[in-house]
């Protein structure tokens, strides 16, 4: 295996390379749980304030 | 006699995640086969909403449509949700109305089991897929599954019904049929806005959105903070970092939060000084991503 590591503080600094896709996925799967959860926020607090204010009129 | 029980351990997690799969692929190929069926046999109609079956705060909505014979009919959806758009009272929507009940109807449009389906049997892949790939098939595992299966069959013979009260299959059926032909009460029918008037069901939303508001803003901020955190990092490490042969030495077992365990590979390098560096990898996993190994 590949060992990616700072040359100032191997020991701290330092993990498998795994490509491009396997090192950037827990980032990329953080960002996506948290675009996920802000989707969530805004389809809730829409979701509130249509309540709130406005009851949707019936079609005809 | 410590490796017989680690092989047993090691069985009983492949066994474990195979029958995990098979579940998952039958719920998968239930739901998606369903909703094919559906889609194949049952017949197609334009229909509206006349109202919502409101029951602990999900909402089933009920559709008046006609069938190709002039008839008009009732049929509540087989989906509920607390979901409220789209159930609008007058909203004309296609619907796809159950060959054997005329009284159930889904949404042409919705893809909700499908999805369902998809989302499980991708699972069941995944699963069987780790099952078969992380650990090596071996007579220990045959035992541990045969010693699953009749655990898990005698557990299944013990909550089936006695067979004096089990009702005959013709019971069943004429059970199900008077379930299937028992006319939606349209004294529940309501209309959705007038529930969602209603002040107990304002009220009830608020105090959930004031709860359930701040909760999933501070989980997105912290899972940024760490995104953004470890986004840098790893950038640095990619454009001024450098690269080094490195080999597993061994594996670094940790209980996890649910009582079980997780492996973490320790990896042995030589940096360009020619320094030996051992570090534990932050990925862990269980079964391990790695076994022991030479360079």
């Amino acid at each position: 295996m590949i060992v990616l590591y700072l040359a100032d503080n191997p020991q701290q600094e330092a993990m498998i390379d795994r490509g491009f896709w396997g090192n950037w996925a827990i980032p990329a799967i953080l960002f996506l749980v948290a675009a996920f959860a802000i989707l969530l926020l805004v389809l809730m607090l829409r979701g509130g304030s249509l309540q709130k204010t406005e009851i949707p009129a019936p079609y005809v | 006699m410590l490796n017989l029980i680690a092989d047993g351990m090691q069985a009983y997690n492949q066994v474990g995640l195979l029958i995990g799969a098979l579940i998952c692929l039958a719920i998968g190929c239930f739901f998606f086969g369903y909703s094919l069926y559906q889609r194949a046999h049952a017949f197609r109609a334009m229909g509206t909403i006349i109202g919502v079956i409101c029951n602990d705060g999900m909402f089933r909505p009920v559709y008046r449509y006609a069938s190709p014979d002039g008839q008009a009919h009732v049929a509540k959806s087989q989906i509920n949700s607390s979901w409220v758009r789209g159930k609008e009272t007058g909203r004309v929507v296609p619907l796809i109305i159950s060959a054997g009940n005329p009284a159930e109807a889904q949404e042409a449009n919705s893809y909700l089991l499908d999805i369902v389906g998809l989302v499980f049997f991708a699972c069941g892949i995944w699963l069987g897929y780790i099952a078969l790939t992380s650990y090596p098939i071996t007579l220990m595992t045959w035992i541990m599954a045969l010693a699953l299966i009749i655990f898990l069959a005698e557990r299944g013979y013990r909550t089936f019904i006695p067979k004096a009260q089990r009702p005959s299959f013709a019971e069943w059926r004429q059970k199900l049929k008077t379930r299937q032909t028992t006319p939606i009460d349209l004294a529940d029918v309501k209309p959705i806005e007038q529930i969602l008037a209603g002040p107990d069901w304002r009220q009830t939303q608020l105090r959930k959105l004031k709860i359930a508001a701040p909760v999933f803003a501070l989980f997105a901020v912290i899972l940024v903070c760490v995104g953004i955190y470890q986004s840098m990092k790893l950038a640095r490490l990619e454009s001024t970092g450098l690269r080094a042969d490195g080999e597993v030495v061994r594996l670094q077992r940790e209980s996890s939060d649910d009582g079980g365990s997780v492996y973490y590979v320790v990896v042995r390098f030589r940096t360009e000084k020619n320094v030996s560096i051992e570090f534990k990898d932050k990925v862990g996993g269980n079964p391990p991503s790695h076994r022991r190994e030479t360079k």
